[in-house]
């Protein structure tokens, strides 16, 4: 291919289609329309202030955004807790241990959310409550009795939560927030002599997770 | 000069400068397409989308109508919800609440309307039940709970309704109850008494506009009352419960 056929054809030619390309490059980042809505992924952990240590936690939230700094929805989670009860083997010099006894809690709460963005820049400090219905399946076992029992807490609770945002694109955001859980899970057992007995679990605490904003019309 | 003897595929003068002319032609009309595109978007932007509100970080035009007046009107309803702590005087107990303040705009700077608040203190006497790791179920023996439920109407000032810092206050005078109730579970006796009385409140506090719908408030409120009722078992006696206290709460006032 000589230079000059080079300078003749192809350089028109490939002039030709990066300008017919240029518009698409050059075409806004989709825009959302007037019913704005989203939706955050999140995962984190959640350490209730009666049990030992922190547990792992996944959510969603999905909302409306009714203007650019208010928005109000629905969100839920899962928080997963495994306690044991263990002892030492007794051989010397072995660090192994026997389970005598094992509680797992799964905590779900189901509520109604408002959320108040202080700014619309690229950090985007928030705040928010929620109030709802939350329960708590525990399933423990005694392996030192044998017993076996499932038992379900449920009541009204409510979350608050603050944190900051870092607008990445209009339509994406990641959420990292600070939150608090406060219920009281309660439920009534009926005994042998007809009589009701009310138990309650505090899963007051608090957590951290980050999430994964976002937005659609 | 030498030149180079035009052979028989070699396109005519004529032909190479319209070749030349459509190319450039071509060129020129595709550059100028992005400022083109940019301009027509701009103009839909404008025109056609009224409410593309400007969620995200990339600054979107509004839809203005052609009426100014209109887009400067305030709006004329609020309402406000808030959350916070109350602590009566007496038994200084924080307790949680909440509250809904339905307002109107009766002037620049006035506002009037009607507010109805919650404060719930409840406390429970329970034992563990067993002795396993992890999330503890208590036995629930007995529990006491309160609840005071003010509805008011009132007035609040705000000092400006242009600065991004909203200085305001509020008072507010109508009637409150407090209902009173505990259980004993073990026995089975339960007992319930309801106080209700003229109450008043007052607020200040500082709001931080957002945008025109709203501002989050922090204030301070004090309430004032001694809610009564006949005392069981005798003849025209009185029983009193003193309700005074402080209270902080955080609200969002939105207009519409």
């Amino acid at each position: 291919m000589s230079p000059r056929f080079a300078a003749r054809r192809i350089v028109p030619l490939l002039a030709s289609c990066l300008s017919f390309a240029a518009p698409a490059f050059a075409a806004p980042a989709p825009a959302l329309g007037p019913n704005v809505w989203s939706m955050q992924l999140d995962g984190g952990l959640y350490a209730p202030i009666q049990g030992s240590g922190a547990s792992p936690t996944a959510g969603v939230r999905y909302c409306k955004h009714f203007s650019p700094h208010l928005q109000g929805g629905m969100f839920s989670a899962w928080s997963f807790k495994r306690a044991k009860l263990e002892a030492p083997t007794g051989g010397q010099g072995s660090d192994s241990q026997v389970e005598l006894a094992r509680v797992d809690a799964n905590l779900v709460p189901l509520m109604g959310f408002l959320q108040v963005d202080l700014t619309d820049r690229f950090l985007v400090p928030f705040f928010g409550f929620g109030v709802g219905y939350e329960w708590l399946m525990l399933h423990s076992f005694d392996h030192r009795t044998g017993a076996q029992e499932k038992s379900r807490y449920a009541n009204l609770a409510w979350q608050t939560f603050a944190g900051v945002g870092l607008q990445l694109t209009t339509i994406w955001r990641v959420n990292s927030e600070l939150y608090y859980n406060g219920g009281s899970l309660e439920r009534e057992v009926r005994l042998p002599d007809g009589t009701v007995q009310r138990e309650a679990v505090d899963v007051n605490g608090v957590g951290l997770r980050v999430g994964l904003d976002m937005k659609f019309d | 000069m030498l030149h180079r003897k035009r052979g028989s595929t070699t396109p005519s003068q004529a032909v190479r400068f319209h070749l030349f002319l459509a190319s450039w032609l071509t060129v020129a009309g595709g550059l100028f397409a992005p400022a083109r595109a940019s301009t027509t978007n701009d103009l839909l932007a404008q025109n056609t989308q009224p409410a593309r509100d400007s969620v995200g970080a990339a600054p979107v035009q509004r839809y203005t109508p052609a009426t100014s007046a209109l887009a400067a009107k305030p709006k004329a309803n609020s309402i406000h919800l808030s959350g916070g702590l109350f602590a009566p005087i007496e038994t200084n107990a924080p307790s949680p609440m909440v509250g809904l303040r339905l307002g109107r705009r009766l002037g620049a700077h006035l506002q009037g309307g009607l507010l109805v608040d919650w404060v719930l203190e409840r406390k429970n006497v329970e034992q563990p039940i067993n002795t396993l790791p992890g999330l503890q179920p208590h036995l629930i023996l007995a529990r006491a709970s309160g609840s005071l439920v003010p509805v008011m109407a009132f007035f609040e000032v705000s000092l400006t309704e242009k600065r991004f810092l909203v200085p305001y206050g509020g008072i507010a005078a109508g009637y409150e109850w407090l209902s009173l109730k505990a259980d004993d579970f073990v026995t089975g006796e339960s007992a319930s008494a309801t106080y209700a009385n003229y109450a008043w409140q007052g607020w200040g506090g500082m709001g931080i506009r957002l945008d025109q719908g709203l501002r989050v408030d922090f204030e301070l409120s004090y309430n004032g009352g001694s809610l009564e009722r006949d005392a069981p078992n005798s003849n025209g006696l009185r029983e009193a419960v003193r309700v005074n206290g402080v209270g902080a709460r955080v609200g969002l006032d939105i207009r519409y």
